[in-house]
């Protein structure tokens, strides 16, 4: 009799379902919130409308699945959201050097070496030397300078939000040697540009 | 140079915002790279819906586009009457 009803009932019309499909919402709609939090502090104090924002999504889970593997879930918690975070100030260091050396390795190939230099059939050659490894560091520029113009064409866009509201010189100055030197030099090989300051 | 930093910050702050509902959702949903393409557009309307730059906005949007998901999924209401759909 009972089962009979309970079929006769429909399933909505339980509370059981009211509340477990409304807490159900409500943690989806509060993770929901936390991310909508993040875009709408950047976008309200900023004015840059983050379209990676939900790639630190994926991001925070990654670096908590790696940390939570190791120390525990609740470390995780408090470590992933640093590391995403301040994940350009901690890669600073490792980036600085790899920089370094593909400048040393560019400068070995076109700087270093020019003048008379021992080539393989033998002959004495003036200028610089073509080795490999200057493909490799053409490959790198070109990949350099696609990165490095996308992200200052948005900070281009930061810049004159900046330079309307806070009127900073400085960062007028600093965006205006870049951009001249990325415009004006011609596309003949060059020494990789280290790091900027 | 102090308006670089606190934008920095603040760019940190949401990022770090983001990573902590990452830290959440990963646990929920399944880990995969995919994971911002299945979230990403939700948000966005979500923050659309709240009224850019609403922090109450959004979180009532939130509140509403969560509740809408799961009801969704879980009622079986159809507009049209009769047998079948």
């Amino acid at each position: 009799m009972r089962a009979r009803l309970m079929n006769l009932v429909p399933l909505s019309h339980t509370l059981a379902f009211w509340m477990t499909n409304g807490l159900a919402g409500l943690a989806s709609g509060l993770l929901l919130f936390m991310l909508s939090a993040g875009l709408t502090l950047v976008f309200s104090l900023m004015g840059v409308m983050n379209f990676a924002h939900a790639s630190f999504y994926m991001l925070g889970a990654y670096f908590a699945f790696a940390i939570g593997d190791r120390i525990g879930f609740w470390p995780s918690l408090v470590l992933a959201p640093f590391v995403v975070g301040f994940d350009r100030r901690l890669r600073r260091a490792p980036r600085q050097r790899r920089h370094a050396r593909a400048r040393s390795d560019c400068r070995v190939a076109v700087h270093v070496r020019p003048g008379l230099s021992d080539r393989r059939d033998g002959q004495a050659c003036l200028g610089p030397v073509a080795t490999d490894r200057d493909a490799a560091c053409h490959a790198r520029r070109t990949v350099v300078r696609s990165v490095r113009r996308s992200v200052s064409a948005l900070s281009r866009i930061h810049d004159g939000r900046v330079d309307r509201h806070a009127g900073g010189p400085d960062t007028r100055a600093q965006a205006q040697p870049y951009r001249s030197r990325d415009r004006g030099r011609p596309h003949a090989p060059r020494g990789c540009r280290g790091a900027r300051p | 140079m102090m308006s670089i930093r606190v934008f920095t910050l603040v760019f940190a702050l949401g990022a770090g915002l983001a990573a902590l509902a990452g830290v959440v959702g990963g646990h929920a949903f399944v880990v995969e790279p995919g994971m911002a393409d299945s979230i990403g557009p939700i948000v966005f309307v979500v923050a659309v819906i709240g009224g850019l730059g609403s922090l109450r906005g959004a979180f009532l949007a939130s509140l509403g586009m969560g509740l809408l998901q799961t009801f969704a999924v879980a009622l079986d209401i159809r507009y049209v009457a009769g047998r079948g759909w």
